[in-house]
């Protein structure tokens, strides 16, 4: 493609976020957002796409923004949104994105142990990605990434009550499949 | 469900409330400090007494642990190389959302994706059409194919009491030029014999129904059931004269004494003509 600045792009409107600010935006949060797309829909080529497309929309979106702070969780809203819509349309499928080895058992004393732990963590991922999308972004949201109920809710598009609703459901289901899968390791 | 094992025995449940399906939904809630103080209270009393919800509750927080050590997912180090770069052309292409790409292809896809909603709202198409079409092809199938000649030679009540339920052939049937001696005939049969045969009554109770059609003021169902009725309980006449249908079999065999026996004519120009009180003819 040839290259372009946003003013050519998008004329000489009067932004609310310059073009260097927005560059800024998307330098400092790009990794942090299709991280959470990674975890959220498990496939770090889509998570990319999707965060992109997060960053596309803030800017066209950008006048309706009080000032730059509002960027970040204005980001996480719509990439969100997006990766659910995303899991609706594409389904399950088996997580591709790798996940840090060293993380997986730097605390952990023997081998065996570290076998244990990511044998565990898995099947973990595997009964979160079994969920429906909405129940798997609030259980991912909330107790992955550790975000208060309201900030979920708000990222969510919904209210809180639904928020803790999708919870108990998604943690049920999680606990009921480690519960078995545990009986039968 | 631990609604049995809720009591250990050492304190008599006090009230319905108090059973482990009234705090299912509280459980993970009360494992993550996500419920209010006086929640958070009731269900804790509920806890010193519930030995199965307190080993639930061990569960949640085990799986809260394991998902707080999650690994964070790695991304390639070359993920990030374009990225800007992509911002800028996914900018350029504002009007598309990724829902939009492919257009009609997407809303196939997303139909097909969603099969279970289509087979469902199709499933239900078909039931709320089957008894029409149950009905249709019953009453097609049981209509006579043949003609209203044949039908009247034969005497065949029952095939021409089909016929008048089903709408294309009572078209036909009431359209078809047969000649007066043999409507005369047949009618004078079916008029005598309809006092012993319900079959038959039926037969001159639709035909009264497709004489009320030709007047233009056709009867519902249950008018039809009560007329049916009412012949059966009172004889055919003060049914007749109830219903207020001013076509008279008597009258009708009475004109068809007076038509010349080689002509032929229609049931229909029959009932047109013999269906007004006074009797035209």
């Amino acid at each position: 493609m040839e290259k372009r600045n946003l003013t050519e792009i998008n004329g000489e409107a009067k932004l609310k976020i310059s073009e260097p600010a927005f560059a800024e935006i998307v330098e400092r949060h790009q990794y942090s957002l299709v991280r959470l797309a990674a975890r959220l829909v498990g496939n770090a080529e889509d998570a990319k796409d999707l965060a992109q497309w997060a960053f596309a929309r803030l800017w066209l979106n950008r006048d309706h923004l009080d000032d730059a702070h509002d960027a970040f969780y204005y980001l996480r809203k719509i990439l969100a949104n997006l990766c659910i819509d995303h899991l609706r349309q594409h389904g399950r499928h088996e997580p591709e994105v790798a996940f840090d080895e060293e993380q997986f058992s730097s605390e952990l004393a023997s081998p065996l142990q570290q076998l244990e732990t990511q044998e565990l963590q898995t099947e973990l991922l595997r009964c979160i990605d079994e969920l429906k999308p909405k129940q798997k972004a609030t259980l991912i949201l909330r107790d992955v990434e550790g975000y208060a109920v309201a900030e979920t809710a708000e990222m969510l598009s919904c209210t809180q009550n639904n928020v803790l609703c999708n919870l108990h459901l998604a943690r049920e289901n999680v606990r009921r499949k480690m519960q078995q899968w545990f009986a039968t390791a | 469900m631990c609604a049995g094992k809720c009591n250990n025995g050492s304190q008599p449940r006090d009230n319905k409330m108090n059973t482990c399906h009234n705090f299912e939904a509280l459980l993970s809630l009360f494992s993550h400090n996500e419920l209010d103080p006086e929640t958070r209270e009731v269900v804790a009393s509920h806890l010193v007494i519930c030995a199965a919800c307190r080993q639930k509750i061990e569960g949640y927080r085990e799986i809260k642990n394991y998902l707080s050590k999650l690994p964070m997912p790695e991304l390639p180090e070359n993920l990030f190389a374009d990225f800007h770069q992509g911002v800028l052309e996914k900018i350029s292409r504002r009007d598309e959302t990724p829902q939009q790409r492919l257009g009609l292809i997407a809303i196939l896809y997303a139909l097909y994706r969603r099969q279970r909603f289509v087979i469902a709202v199709a499933t239900l198409v078909v039931l709320m059409a089957l008894p029409t079409w149950l009905a249709h092809e019953r009453n097609s199938r049981l209509a006579p194919r043949s003609s209203l000649t044949q039908l009247l030679e034969k005497r065949d009540w029952t095939e021409l009491y089909y016929a008048m339920l089903d709408g294309d052939a009572r078209t036909r049937l009431l359209n078809e030029p047969v000649p007066a001696n043999l409507l005369h005939t047949a009618l004078n049969e079916l008029w005598h014999a309809q006092r012993e045969n319900l079959r038959l009554r039926t037969g001159l109770q639709q035909i009264l129904f497709t004489i009320k059609t030709l007047e233009g003021s056709s009867f519902s169902l249950s008018r039809s059931v009560q007329i049916l009725g009412k012949i059966n309980a009172t004889g055919f006449e003060p049914a007749r004269r109830s219903a207020r249908i001013f076509w008279n079999p008597e009258n009708a065999l009475l004109a068809l004494t007076r038509v010349e026996a080689n002509r032929t004519m229609t049931m229909r120009e029959l009932f047109l003509q013999t269906n007004t009180e006074g009797n035209k003819l």
